[in-house]
Formats: C-alpha cells, structure tokens, sequence
C-alpha cells in the first residue's frame, strides 16, 4: 500500500468518528432497560451505621435498594482488584473513600433511580481521614485487613503488603549496587523531590454498561471496556458462572486512555440484574466518572551522583504511588514505573524503591502512560537541574549520559532494537530546523525545553486471534482488540491485508463480543499491534500449512512448492480451498496465539527478560511565559517517537500528537482536589479543568524513527505522553530561569518562583 | 420543576408574587439550571416569559446616547447586533470570550446579571459603562444603577418578586476608552480568575471621567472609586512612567482585596490585578482617542 492510500484509509476512519458516524454502546442500549443509581458516600472513612432505604422504597417505579449484603446474596466473591481481590462491587459496610457507592437502588427509569437514591439516608462512624502521599506512607492505622492476592498475573507472583506496614501494598527493588559508596567519591551529588497530583482521564464517552439476564441463566453485559476478556474472568468468577454462560459485548469507545480497563461497573449492574431478574444499566455522567480511578499522585525523591563532566555515576529514587482506597493496578504500576526510574542512561549503579500505599483518596487506576509520565516528570527535570547546575546544556548532558545501540538496561534486559540516542538525535535535528520564536512582548518569554523517556511494554500477557479465509479467499478477523478512537481497527486490516496478500477491501475485523472472538488480554499498555502483529503472522502460518495439504490433492504441478508463499501465488488460495472442498470452496481458519518470554526478576529485580519491547520517545516544547502572571502557554510540541514499524503513518502521528495534548492539559491544568476531610472538590469538566482548542499547541508535530530493518511494530500512544511535563518545566526555566516541581504547573507558582529568584 | 409560562411582565410580578418563596423567575437557565443539577438551590417552580411576545423585552433600541435592551436578549443577540457593534464596539470582544456560542444562544442579559455571580464577565463590564436596569415590580417600575445592584455573593437588592425588564447602557463617545481585562489563568476559556474594566473618557490627552470595576476577587462586583479618583486628571503619555504605575500599583494594593480559594491565593489574584489594570492603563495611553464617528 502506498503512503498516500494509507493516508487516505487513516482519514476517512477518522473522519467517522469525528462527525458522529460512529455507533457507541449507548447508541444500542436493549429494550426494557432498568436502571441503577448509586447512592454515594459523604464522607472519605468510616463505617456505616445504618442505612434508611424505606424512602426510596416506596418511590414508584423503584425495583430495589440494595446494600452490598444484598449484592451478595447472588455473587459468590463480592470483591475484585488484578493485585488483591481488595475492592468490593459497592462499600461493604466501610467507607475507605468519599463518593465510594455504600448502596445501589433500581428503577424503571433513570430519574427516578437518580431521585430516590438521594431519599437514601445513610450514617456513618466516622475514622481518621489520610490523603498525602508521606501521610499514607506513615500511617500506622491499616486500611485495608488481610487482603487477598488476586494471581491472576504471572509478574505479580508472590504479591504481598508489607508485614511491618500493610498500608504498603507493593515495594518494588531495583538495585544494581551501592548508591553511597559511589556517592562518597563523586565530584557531585544532588538530590530533588518531586510531586504530581491526582487527574482524571474524564473521556468524553461516560462509562456504562448494561447487564441482561437470559432465560437460560446466561448472562450477556453490554459495557464500554477495553479488556473485554478480562471482564469476563473477573465476572464469571465473582459470580460462580462459567466464562461461556457470560457474554461481554461492546461497541467501539470514545476514549479509553486506560480509564476502562478491569471491571468497573460490571459487577454492580450484574448482581442488580440477578436480583431484579430483569436487564439492568448504569450510566455514569461526567461528575459520576471522577469516583472511577483517578492517574495516581506520586512523590519521587531522586539523587544522582555525578562526575567532573556530568556523566551520571550512579542514581537512586524512592517513589511514593498515592493509590487511593483500593490497590486496582497500583502493584503493577508501581513495578514498572519503579523499574525505569533511572531513566534511558548508562548508569552504572542504580538503586530503586517504588512503594504502592493506601490512602483515603479516590483509588488510582492507569491514564495514559501507565505511571511512566509521573516517573519522567522527576527524573528529566532532575538531569535537567543537574545540567543547569554544572553549567551544561540539556543537549550534552543528554548525549553523555543516553544509552546507545544494543544497550542493556538496568533491570539486566536488553534494549533490542531501541536505541534512545537514535531517538535523542532525531529530535535535535529537528529543533535545529524551528528556532525559537521570541515575542515582541518584553513581559512575555520564551523557552525552549526538552525531554526523553524509556517504557517496556505491559506484560506478559497473551492475544490471540482467529482468521478465516472464506471460499472466495477474502479474509474475516475475529480478534479481542478494542476500537477506540487509536485507530487499531485499521491497523490489524493492514497486517492481515499485507500477511495474506489482500486489499482492505478484501478484510473485515470482527471484535466486541467474548462470544465470538478469542482471548485477548486487552487493549492498553501499547501491547495490542505488537502482540496481534505476532498473533496474526502465527494464524497465517497455520493457514500456510493447511493451504499446503490440501494443495496435495492436485496435480503435481499446481502443488504449493515449498519454498513458494501460497499466498502469493495468483488466484492460488481459491484453487487450493476447490481442491479441498470441491467447486464451491468452504472456509479455512488459522489461529495464533502470542505470549511473550518472561523471565521474574530476581530480588535486586534483575532479569534478562522483563519486557517483550521497549519504546522511547523525545518530546521538545517551546513555551510562552508570561513573567509577570506566570502564566504558561505552549506554542510549539514535537514528539518523536520510536514505535518499530508504524503500520498506519498518518494514524501513529495522529496518536503520538493526541496523547502530547492531552499530556500538557495534565501537566499544565488537571488537578483533582481534595479537602482536608477528603471530600473531592472538583468533580466534572465545569470545576476540573482540561485543555481546549484554543489551550493546545499552536503548532504539534509528531515524526517516528527507528532502526533499520526493525520491521516490527510496537508501542504507540502513551509514548506521545512521556515526556510531555518534563519538556515544559525545562523551557519555562529557560523562558524564565526557575525550576518547577510540582505538577501541574500553576501560574502561581511559577510567579512565586520567578519572585523569588529576582528578590521581589 | 414545574414550569409556569406567562405572557406579559406583569404576569410574571403576579406569578411571582403567588409564592415569592417557592417560584423563581428562569431567564436562560444556563446558570440556574446548573444549580439545580448540583442540588444547591433547586426552586419549587419557575416562572419563565420565553413565550412572552412582549417586544420591550426583546428589543435593542437607541434611544439619544441609550442603548435600551430587553432583558431576553441573549448574549449571541448582542454578539450579533448592528446596533450594539456600532455602539458598544467593545462589547462583542467582551462576549465572544464567555463560554460557548451555544450557552450564549440560550443566557439572557437579565438572567446573567439577576444571577449575582461575581465570575460573570458581563456586568462588570456593563457596570463600568454606567449601565442602569428597568425594574418591574407589584409596586410599579424603578431604574437601578448596576453599581448598586449587587448585594454580596449571589445576593442583588432584587426582591423575589422583582422582573428585570431591560438594561440601559450609555453608547461610547469621542474620546472613550474602555478595555476589558479578564485574566483566567491556564486556560484560555474558563470563568475569570481576575477581571477588571477600565472605562474612561479624556479631554485633550488627560483623563476627564473614569471608571474602574473589578469582578470575580470579591463576594461582589463594584467600583473602586480610589482608583476612579487617581486616574482622573492623569495624563498620557506620562501615566505610564514608572512612578505614576507604581503609585496606580499602590492605590490598587489599598483598594483591591482577594480571599484565598481553592483556585488561587489572594495575595496571588491581587498582584495579577495590578499587572492587568497597568496593562489596561497602558494601553489607553497608546490608543489614539477615539474620533467621532457618526
């Protein structure tokens, strides 16, 4: 396919979902709908006391209101959580954070599920609130007793919280020797803390789903996921039914961003339909959607040891992950992000602890970078610092510390065809062809920063897929990889399409129902084009070989040769199914299934086979500030990003300047707040404040890079996002020659900062 | 919420009058209705004229240096209106940045100022025009001075029987200079976190008559008549010396006061005040004085 047609499949796509063509899950919700409202909790901790339904109860139109005891009565297991099984479908009589659900009341209709859940009189007693990151570090009281692991992954074996502090429920280590004695006789040590707040993903789709109870006991749930497969699991599990008795559908979604992932509202629209016997859905507005895991908050502490040149001795971090009430996919977030904290250099001793803690916050989940934005932030701005302080520029500091070709990063596993200098130099070239605009303005000024970043992939974890080949030799994909909006659609019809010789024409994906199409573990953690590009190249060799034997019933001459690839061979692959099946052909289907090598780290979290890829990616920004309201603008984004190959260009551009948007609006605006009592303060788009239009870049660019004859594909979106908050930071210093260490960046404080600096 | 449709001014006052506790008087519903949504005022039944075909309600009319409106224009109406771009030329530029073309299609000019928000952007622009409002009540009509409209934080001197039935703005003439200032902080949309306006007129290159409003700091939008009082008689280009914008910073520091909240300091939005009013003053001292232009 040439650039221009993949340009043109790219945009047409596009162009559905920007004018609404697209069909969501609420554009099909079944017949005689029910609906759920959740009766939410006032306070962030404490156990309740009673709750007064009578009220809502007698509401007309009300089916019932129900309490967890209630849920329970048709689950089996009321808990879910991929680390610990330590969150319950709704409150189970404590309240570990404001607005958890403590009760869940159906209606006919949803207003009248929504007035009488507000006729719900709940009381509490109340217990001590914790929010900081230090705070929930240092809290003795634990908030969460005897927590069960949940095993459903291979690189959390062996998860348990701390004996002597249970609210640390994961403490990651990687050490590669000994920080102090290095630092001892180092020409240079510095050390800096970092914080990042709470944020919501808040997509514009708002979560719902929607369960049917079947005459026969089955169960089909009609929700917006991107792990559609895992649902299932947690599904058939909670409630004792087998995984084929459930049947988990969605339509394409309009935003993910890790936001939907695990199960969420499922089980509480499943137990409501169990007990009402009728279907049952919930739909969530937008200040519903800010109880729903929020990117966790972190406070990272960073030294580095330094020699005469800048070239980094060694590097230690102490990482605190605020995971709110529930640990969710903190104990793996917390792995991975503790994993990378050195950053993409040649360090030779690195010394890392990455603890996940409890907290009465709203629980933490995965927003665009699965935690690596919040790693990035500190240790960026950190070299960033460390440059400024020895007298060099960013660029050099950089090139003398980067990892090169065929490095091998500090968890022991090799970089493979990744190579940040590559990425880093791409980068430099570029901002060499855009100089810095300088307003004419004198209380305004402008700055250029830059940053880069190393991710390995989610894993290990399995896709599979399914491809027939129908009697005319076109092709239908049934795979579990879920549309929404990153263009994966496109991308698996152009893999299929170039494997089996086909037009796009000639190639449909089917995907969102577990009914129909196989196992995958889900859509995040830029793992999906990567493991379905394997999955499928797998399917294509079982279709190769069943080609092959039934080509044997021909003559001799027309017998696929075995050097020869039968899909290549003109009008072959009708022959070989006529021969096979007779003049009308019949279907063939080939299966792959990929799961990468694994190898667990060993207790120094060594390990010479952690990931199946690595991917970085650069980022530059030049800012606009203005030096007397310390107000921040982004006039310019770059990303650079080294995504192996890029099946669809024009949609990996796309998706690398997305998630850098998105990025800035977390880095420079988004901010859940709590009050002292733990109560949010801003639930909703009228209050939490994202980027608009006007707000983005006013120029974004996105190019990929990549070593040659790294023919394939990896990661995409998040890596658009690494780098983001960094790149800011390091041009408003050189706008305005102060340092920020908190996200995000508000005016004030860079005022406060550029006061300080001046002596005002 | 019911909703109870009249047909005239006066049978919104009866309606009003009917149940002055539990009936409210809706004009656009963008702000109401968001209150209503959260819980925090929800009115037993509205009373609501969208139905009236009351023109002195629907109306712009220059009536001599008046503009009168009627208090169900909408924000767009304004936007859009010859009238008003010849003769509040500022005032378009003032709308265009209040949150969307479809929230503007909908919020009326009375809903936004019987509202009481000190974030709306509208009246303390209008305020510092000399804006005046025509008031119906079971007692007959009165005009009120916006700058003595606003009680405290969403409290006007508006009694709940009381209908807004237009506003009257003094159209701009030779010589005067009005600059708007909002200042949102991050983004470029979003409520202010500072706003101000500067109106003033000059005479031969010195200032002759001033006012100054500042919204969204305090419980209320006002005047601040120490500044009015400074800036008169101040002459460009020399209002601009550092002297001159360093006594303006001090007067605004004495008058200007700024509670903490959870989006700013006050310390923080007081200094952004002084930094947009020097800015506004600024800007008049480069602006050539507006000609006639009929």
């Amino acid at each position: 396919m040439t650039a221009q047609q993949l340009r043109r499949d790219w945009t047409s796509h596009a162009w559905e979902r920007a004018i609404g063509n697209i069909r969501y899950t609420d554009d099909d919700v079944p017949r005689g709908m029910t609906y759920a409202a959740l009766v939410r909790a006032r306070i962030a901790h404490g156990q309740i006391t009673s709750v007064e339904r009578e009220l809502a109860r007698d509401v007309p139109g009300v089916l019932g209101v129900f309490t967890f005891e209630d849920l329970m009565t048709v689950a089996r297991d009321g808990y879910h959580g991929t680390g610990y099984r330590d969150q319950p479908m709704i409150s189970d009589g404590v309240v570990r954070h404001f607005g958890e659900p403590v009760a869940v009341v159906v209606a006919t209709d949803q207003r009248i599920a929504e007035y009488a859940a507000g006729l719900v009189d709940v009381d509490y007693a109340p217990l001590p609130v914790v929010l900081g990151d230090r705070e929930a570090l240092a809290n003795p009281e634990a908030l969460h007793r005897d927590v069960v692991p949940s095993a459903d992954f291979v690189d959390l074996k062996g998860l348990k919280p701390l004996a002597e502090n249970p609210n640390i429920y994961v403490r990651s280590i990687l050490r590669t020797g000994d920080f102090d004695a290095v630092a001892k006789s180092a020409a240079h040590v510095f050390e800096h803390s970092f914080s990042t707040a709470s944020a919501s993903a808040a997509p514009l789709e708002t979560v719902s789903s929607y369960a049917i109870p079947n005459r026969d006991g089955s169960v089909e749930m009609l929700t917006q996921t991107q792990m559609p497969s895992y649902v299932r699991v947690q599904l058939a599990r909670m409630f004792g039914m087998s995984e084929s008795r459930i049947r988990v559908r969605h339509a394409p979604l309009g935003g993910g961003f890790g936001f939907k992932i695990y199960a969420r509202t499922e089980p509480i629209v499943m137990a409501c339909a169990l007990l009402v016997g009728c279907p049952v859905g919930i739909k969530f507005s937008m200040e519903e959607q800010f109880y729903l895991p929020h990117r966790r908050g972190t406070t990272t502490t960073i030294s580095s040891a330094v020699d005469e040149d800048g070239k980094i001795l060694a590097r230690r971090c102490f990482i605190i992950w605020n995971g709110g009430a529930y640990a969710d996919v903190g104990p793996r977030m917390v792995k991975k992000g503790g994993n990378v904290a050195a950053g993409p250099y040649e360090i030779p001793v690195v010394d890392i602890e990455s603890v996940g803690v409890y907290s009465n916050r709203v629980p933490g989940g995965a927003i665009r970078g699965f935690g690596i934005p919040q790693i990035v932030w500190a240790y960026e701005t950190h070299g960033d610092i460390i440059a400024d302080s020895l007298g060099l520029d960013p660029i050099t500091f950089r090139r003398r510390n980067l990892m090169r070709r065929n490095a091998v990063h500090h968890t022991g596993t090799p970089l493979g065809p990744c190579d940040p200098s590559m990425v880093f130099e791409r980068m430099v070239e570029e901002l060499q062809s855009r100089p810095l605009v300088v307003p004419e303005d004198p209380e305004l000024k402008a700055g250029r920063g830059l940053a880069i970043a190393l991710k390995a992939v989610m894993g290990p974890t399995t896709s599979t897929v399914k491809i027939t080949l129908n009697p005319d030799a076109s092709a239908t994909v049934h795979c579990g990889t879920v549309e929404m909006g990153q263009g994966s659609t496109i991308a698996i019809e152009q893999m299929v399409a170039d494997e089996l010789n086909l037009s796009l024409e000639e190639v449909k994906v089917v995907s969102g129902d577990t009914d129909s199409v196989p196992w995958d573990m889900g859509t995040a953690g830029s793992r999906s084009t990567n493991h379905m590009h394997k999955a499928i190249g797998q399917a294509a060799d079982d279709l190769r070989t069943q080609l092959r034997s039934l080509s044997a019933a021909m003559d001799t001459e027309s017998q696929i040769p075995d050097d020869v690839d039968p899909f290549k061979v003109t009008g072959g692959v009708i022959e070989y199914l006529r021969a096979g099946f007779g003049p009308m052909g019949a279907t063939l289907t080939g299966v792959g299934a990929f799961t990468p090598d694994y190898i667990p780290p060993d207790i120094n979290g060594q390990s010479e086979r952690i990931t199946e890829f690595w991917m970085c990616a650069a980022t530059a920004v030049d800012v606009v500030v203005d030096s007397l309201t310390g107000v921040v603008r982004i006039d310019q984004m770059l990303t650079i990003s080294d995504v192996g190959k890029a099946i669809n260009p024009e949609s990996v551009r796309t998706q690398l300047s997305g998630a850098s948007i998105m990025m800035a609006s977390i880095s420079l605006s988004e901010e859940i707040r709590y009050d002292d009592d733990g109560q949010l303060l801003n639930p909703g788009l009228a209050l939490y404040r994202i980027f608009g239009f006007e707000d983005s870049p006013k120029t974004v660019y996105a190019d990929m890079v990549r070593d040659e004859g790294d023919e394939v594909p990896r990661g995409v979106g998040e890596s658009g996002t690494f780098g983001v908050a960094p790149a800011i930071a390091s041009a408003i210093h050189d706008a305005v020659g102060v340092w920020m260490t908190d996200l995000p960046i508000k005016p004030e404080n860079v005022l406060k900062a550029i006061e300080e600096a001046t002596g005002d | 919420m019911p909703v109870v449709d009249v047909g005239s001014v006066q049978e919104a006052v009866g309606a009003l009058s009917a149940d002055r506790d539990g009936r409210r008087l809706i004009g656009g519903g963008t702000g109401l209705m968001l209150m209503a949504r959260s819980g925090f005022f929800v009115p037993e039944t509205l009373v609501s004229l969208r139905r009236a075909d009351d023109t002195e309600l629907l109306d712009i009319r220059l009536t001599g240096d008046v503009l009168r409106i009627g208090a169900l224009c909408t924000l767009r109406d304004l936007e859009l209106d010859p009238a008003v771009r010849r003769h509040l030329p500022t005032l378009a530029g003032v709308l265009r940045r209040i949150s969307s073309v479809r929230t503007r299609n909908v919020a009326t000019i009375a809903g936004c100022l019987a509202h009481g928000d000190p974030k709306m952007d509208l009246p303390t622009y209008l305020m510092a025009l000399g804006a005046e409002l025509v008031v119906a009540s079971t007692a007959g009509r009165r005009r009120i001075a916006l700058r003595d409209f606003f009680v405290g934080y969403y409290e006007t001197v508006l009694d709940s029987t009381d209908v807004i039935v237009a506003v009257e703005v003094p159209t701009v003439q030779p010589g005067q200079f009005t600059e708007y200032r909002k200042f949102t902080g991050t983004l470029v949309e979003d409520w202010p976190l500072v706003s101000l306006c500067l109106n003033v007129d000059e005479v031969d290159g010195a200032i002759d008559r001033a006012a100054v409003t500042v919204g969204a700091l305090g419980s209320k939008i006002k005047r601040l008549p120490q500044l009015e009082e400074w800036l008169l008689g101040q002459e460009r280009p020399e209002i601009t010396t550092e002297r001159n914008l360093e006594e303006l910073r001090e007067v605004a520091h004495s008058e200007v006061e700024a509670k903490d909240d959870n989006l700013a300091s006050g310390d923080y939005k007081r200094k952004v005040f002084q930094v947009e009013l020097v800015r506004a003053v600024r800007k008049w001292a480069v602006t050539p004085p507006r000609a006639g232009f009929r």
